[in-house]
């Protein structure tokens, strides 16, 4: 059995002297839901665009369910189901006959229509022009396009965009099912890990055409150190002082000290330390980041180097 | 072969409710509706006093369609199908399908010239429909109505010709239409071409290689003058091969932004 279901080393793509993706190393297990992450503008489309070879990358490898990309295109693409960006549907066709179209392409029976029609509950709307659609009905065609394959992985670049709340949950439910009960690797783009982290159990997150995490949800919450949060009448002071005692200490552009280990890490502790030396505390709190933080930090980091 | 079968098959899914396929009715029955309007206003100022009627209209409806309608025809109709996919972005969902990319851009292809084919046919019919319906209306009683000199099978011989010679900048407007995402880049081309039509009608010489002036070449003034519509048909062919070449290469090496 395959241990990954997709695996690029290396890739890379540039847009004259950007450098889109930039020596990308994903490892996306079987039957994961893998959470895609970065902020608009990192890379995320030009990666999916890669794995579906509708761009070509100017370096680097890629294996998608362990055939090689471009040499077994055909192959790959008959397994794989696919969602870049907005839905792309003919408006002026009915949803029956935008998937009868993709259907044909793909050689499958027409009875396949009605069973993925099932899964996205269309059913009722399928003969009503595309036209007419609202945004979610459209996002859930796409979907049951994508599935019409019956395919082994689906890529989902932002499929929740533009739904509503309501709309997202259900879009969300149905791809837990989608992982869970038919053992389909789903992976899915986002710029927004609150969306993701509900669902997805692995994590890449991706910043300025880097790769700078890729893990399981947990090894991701592990990264997350927590810390105490100071503030003083006399900042330097207070540096110096935790510094002699071993403390590691930074300060916010604000002026907030963030105290993030030391011999006795807990806040009361460093309240007893800063009163007995006469430094005045009018803050003090135990911070643990949200993994929100994180991604923030994370990404942050990738934009400063 | 299979890949080329299917795509052809969805090119006929994706015609429906589209206004490419009404074009398909109004522009040759329009120049027909302009041709016996003029013919009925005229009469035979147009035709010449010892014309038969119908050599008149099969002769000036066809002249219409070559020099007026075929050229902006093509390049709408090959502008309206490609908009189908540049519009809604649909090829980046086209090609990540496991289709040959090659076979997308031959049914593109022959669904226009299936479409130049059936406006020449739907031309012809109506060219017949309309003397029949003259004749039963009655409308001049001064037309003459009998057997047309060049006969019937001169005249479908013609429009095969005329079709054929279409070739050539269907495949010039395919590879525009499907290359360049807007609109206004194939109908400017396009209307381009119709102008070079119109401008160099009586040039015989250009007529033979410029791809709009091609159809020229199996009109009766044409014929006259050139022994043979062997070149034009060559180049047509050459066209049509080049452009088809193109438009595939091009097709199968883009980037899909």
């Amino acid at each position: 059995m395959l241990s990954e279901a997709i695996f690029t080393q290396q890739l890379t793509r540039r847009y004259r002297d950007i450098v889109a993706v930039n020596q990308v190393t994903l490892q996306v297990p079987q039957s994961s839901i893998y959470g895609f992450l970065g902020p608009n503008g990192a890379g995320k489309t030009t990666t999916i665009r890669l794995l579906l070879q509708l761009i070509r990358p100017d370096a680097g490898v890629v294996r998608v369910l362990g055939l090689t990309l471009p040499k077994q295109r055909q192959a790959i693409l008959r397994q794989v189901g696919t969602l870049v960006e907005m839905p792309s549907l003919y408006p002026h066709l009915t949803g029956y006959e935008n998937l009868d179209i993709t259907r044909r392409l793909l050689g499958k029976e027409r009875r396949q229509i009605d069973h993925v029609l099932g899964i996205v509950r269309l059913e009722s709307a399928a003969r009503r022009l595309v036209r007419d659609y609202s945004l979610g009905m459209r996002q859930r065609l796409a979907l049951a396009l994508a599935l019409l394959g019956d395919p082994a992985l689906l890529i989902l670049d932002e499929p929740t965009n533009g739904l509503d709340p309501a709309g997202i949950q259900e879009m969300r439910a149905l791809l837990k099912t989608l992982a869970v009960e038919r053992g389909i690797t789903v992976f899915l783009s986002s710029h927004l890990l609150s969306e993701v982290e509900q669902i997805a159990s692995h994590i890449g997150i991706l910043a300025h055409g880097k790769l700078v995490f890729q893990g399981t949800l947990e090894a991701l919450r592990a990264l997350s150190t927590p810390h105490i949060r100071v503030q003083v009448d006399h900042p330097d002071q207070a540096r110096q002082l935790f510094a002699q005692r071993g403390y590691a200490v930074e300060t916010d552009a604000d002026g907030i000290l963030r105290v993030t280990n030391g011999a006795a890490f807990n806040a009361a502790a460093i309240n007893a330390l800063l009163v007995q030396n006469q430094i005045a505390v009018s803050h003090l709190s135990y911070v643990v980041p949200s993994l929100e933080d994180l991604f923030t930090q994370l990404t942050g980091k990738a934009s400063d180097s | 072969m299979k890949a080329f079968a299917v795509a052809l098959q969805v090119e006929f899914i994706k015609l429906r409710r589209t206004l490419a396929f009404w074009m398909m009715f109004i522009a040759p029955l329009g120049i027909v509706a302009l041709t016996v309007f003029f013919d009925l206003r005229l009469g035979a100022d147009v035709s010449g006093a010892n014309t038969d009627a119908w050599s008149t209209l099969l002769r000036d409806t066809i002249g219409f369609w070559v020099v007026l309608m075929l050229p902006l025809f093509v390049a709408l109709e090959s502008a309206l199908l490609a908009q189908l996919e540049h519009s809604q972005k649909m090829w980046k969902h086209l090609l990540a399908l496991p289709t040959w990319r090659g076979a997308f851009y031959i049914a593109k292809l022959s669904m226009n010239i299936l479409l130049v084919g059936f406006a020449t046919l739907i031309l012809f019919g109506g060219i017949v429909l309309a003397g029949w319906l003259l004749q039963i209306f009655n409308l001049r009683p001064d037309f003459h109505w009998g057997v047309p000199n060049p006969s019937w099978s001169v005249a479908a011989t013609t429009v095969l010709f005329v079709f054929l010679l279409s070739w050539g900048m269907t495949a010039l407007q395919t590879y525009v239409s499907m290359r360049w995402a807007s609109f206004t880049v194939a109908l400017g081309i396009g209307i381009l071409g119709s102008i070079s039509a119109f401008v160099f009608v009586r040039s015989v010489a250009l007529a033979q290689f410029v791809p709009w002036l091609l159809p020229f070449n199996a009109l009766e003034p044409y014929i006259k003058q050139s022994a043979t519509l062997g070149v034009p048909l060559l180049v047509s062919l050459l066209c049509t091969i080049l452009f088809t070449a193109f438009g595939m290469w091009e097709l199968n090496t883009r980037d899909v932004a």
